[in-house]
């Protein structure tokens, strides 16, 4: 893969890949026949994020010259921790870089860095790179009964009241309403620290949508990332999710890229029983992640129970009948169980309670 | 002045006196060459020049003219002492780094011979400190014998361009390479940390290229841990100019203007790490 970005283009490469940072140590480069897409994905993976950009934002852009013979373009792995620091966002670096060209070397497991810069002096970087197969989250926004969109100013100006310390936050939304409130997992910490909430109207946002009322709580900090970058380009941007326990998604759209950060949240706590722990928290849900190997597909079906008692999820290999395991027994006081698949093959709308 | 209230004896037993009005301009200098505690003062009736030494690989000299002393008094050709440095700096930044225009710490420092210590007297706002800091036996700098006819590659940058990629370079690596050709890459800084190779290329038609004069190909390489003093120096000055001799010696002579804008000079030399093939 060969691709060119010119000027002002580096500093938007370079912002979307900071709020890659905000969300997973490792960056994925996965040049597409459509664009380049860059991807993180959280240790606890529990947050999912993806940069899209298209040819249009390239000078140049070439995927692979194999591409069209059907052979795969190589997929790259790179240290979040190596990629991060080239595109420190000093304001010397925005003013002096004039090209930035990435190229992968396929027969060095390189990728290459080369800044032109102001002056005529060049930066070259050869990174290491893992070849790994792409994660991403399959995950069905057509099917999600509450939509919002609202301009990034107005998403900044509600996050900044929440401290950076913030991790997790509540959306409720209603046919009245929206609320964003900070979370705590236990009660003591409620009384101790400081909690915010905010409420808006519906005339707020741009698209407002209701399918559902709901409660979803999320990760602040890892959308965080998402936010600031749309807020530099005065993107709007939009989110879709259902009730407590289906993941949350939020996209930025432009000409050129799309951006799009899938969050899980937490199982509603007021449906759980108290003798059994939460199996639903942030950081054990796990999203509908499709894994394609050229030996065996593996099929990771994620089961949310709408009753909200439980998730469990079963991984089943393309050749087996049979699921291979089954994480998470269900919980022996559930009443009713009904199953929601997350996967493209079988979308069945949820059931309506 | 509270300083020039010392007697005409005092004065008369010192051989070497030197003062500043503005005490920044010998402090801010020698923090760019304070990376070892110990450093050997050798005046002349040229002025001061202060050396620090590391393990014998690495060497950096300031060199402070005469003309830019408010008074510079020599009664010996030449005057030699080693103190500690940071002692020295701690004493000459006794009244705190005052910010305040026009506010500045005025210096007299005066050594009486062999044998005694280096007096400071400084005073900012009316109040007078004097700090004795005993001397030591002063050793021989170390002759890097480099001298201009051994040069076989030069350049002259300004330093703006050098900053970038030293705030940049990447600390897992061991070395960094100096790369210098008359042809293509024409000067290189190389990196090879743990996550890959960096280069740094500035082409001899440069902006920021003010000389450029390589007669061969040279790539030698320094231990970075040696070369990371120096950009405080790198950060003071305006100019710098790369120099790399037969042996795969590197000179790095720093052009600093002090704050009344007066120039002064701060060098580095240093020993290559290991012979390198050239190409």
């Amino acid at each position: 893969m060969k691709c060119v970005i010119e000027g002002n283009g580096v500093k938007v490469f370079g912002k979307a890949v900071h709020a890659l940072s905000r969300i997973g140590d490792e960056i994925w480069l996965d040049p597409l026949e459509k664009g380049l897409a860059v991807r993180t994905v959280s240790s606890s993976q529990s947050a999912c994020a993806c940069f899209s950009f298209t040819p249009l934002f390239f000078q140049q852009y070439i995927p692979d010259p194999d591409i069209q013979k059907g052979c795969e373009a190589v997929k790259c792995k790179l240290n979040m921790k190596c990629v991060l620091p080239l595109f420190r966002c000093a304001s010397w670096r925005e003013r002096s870089v004039d090209r930035c060209e990435i190229t992968i070397n396929i027969p060095n497991s390189r990728v290459i860095f080369q800044f032109h810069c102001r002056h005529g002096t060049t930066k070259i970087y050869n990174l290491g790179y893992q070849e790994c197969e792409a994660l991403h989250a399959v995950f069905p926004a057509h099917l999600c009964p509450n939509v919002l969109m609202a301009q990034s100013k107005l998403l900044g100006d509600i996050v900044v009241h929440f401290p950076v310390s913030q991790e997790e936050v509540t959306l409720c939304i209603s046919s009245f309403k929206v609320t964003l409130k900070s979370f705590c997992e236990e009660e003591n910490n409620c009384i101790k620290g400081m909690n915010t909430e905010l409420m808006l109207h519906p005339d707020e946002f741009d698209c407002f949508q209701v399918g559902e009322d709901s409660a979803v709580t999320f990760c602040l900090k890892e959308l965080r990332g998402l936010l600031s970058f749309a807020e530099s380009y005065g993107l709007p941007v939009s989110s879709q999710f259902g009730v407590a326990g289906q993941p949350v998604s939020f996209t930025v759209k432009d000409m050129t890229l799309e951006a799009h950060v899938v969050l899980s949240t937490l199982t509603d706590p007021n449906l759980e029983s108290p003798s059994q722990p939460a199996p639903g928290g942030v950081d054990e849900q796990i999203l509908a992640l499709v894994k394609h190997n050229s030996t065996l597909a593996v099929r990771i079906k994620v089961v949310f129970d709408l009753s909200l008692q439980t998730s469990s999820f079963e991984v089943r290999s393309s050749k087996a009948e049979e699921p291979k395991e089954q994480m998470w027994a269900p919980s022996p006081c559930q009443k009713q169980k009904t199953q929601t698949a997350l996967t493209p093959a079988s979308r069945k709308q949820p059931p309506v309670q | 002045m509270p300083l020039s209230t010392q007697s005409q004896a005092d004065i008369d037993q010192y051989i070497l006196i030197a003062s500043l009005d503005n005490a920044r301009n010998l402090s801010n200098i020698l923090k760019a060459i304070s990376f070892r505690d110990h450093a050997i003062f050798n005046a002349t009736q040229n002025g001061l020049k202060v050396t620090v030494e590391d393990s014998k690989c690495l060497q950096a000299n300031a060199f402070i003219q005469a003309d830019i002393f408010q008074e510079y008094i020599i009664k010996e050709d030449a005057v030699g002492f080693q103190v500690n440095l940071t002692v020295l700096l701690d004493c000459l930044t006794i009244f705190g780094g005052s910010t305040v225009p026009g506010v500045c710490t005025a210096l007299r420092m005066c050594y009486n011979g062999y044998g005694y210590p280096l007096t400071l007297f400084l005073e900012e706002g009316g109040v007078v400190t004097v700090c004795k800091i005993n001397t030591q036996e002063s050793e021989e700098p170390i002759d890097f014998d480099f001298c201009s006819t051994n040069v076989t590659n030069k350049v002259i940058l300004q330093s703006d361009s050098l900053k970038e990629a030293f705030s940049e370079l990447d600390m897992t690596s061991e070395v960094l390479q100096i790369t210098m050709s008359p042809s293509h890459p024409y000067f290189r800084l190389s990196t090879f940390g743990n996550s890959g190779n960096a280069h740094y290329d500035y082409p001899k038609d440069s902006d920021m290229m003010e000389l450029f004069q390589c007669t061969k190909i040279q790539t030698n390489r320094y231990k970075m841990s040696l070369l990371k003093p120096s950009t405080k120096a790198l950060a003071l000055s305006c100019k710098v100019s790369v120099r790399t001799d037969s042996r795969g010696f590197l000179s790095l002579q720093y052009l600093v203007r002090n704050d009344d804008g007066q120039i002064c000079f701060v060098e580095y030399y240093c020993c290559p790490d290991e012979e390198v093939e050239e190409e």
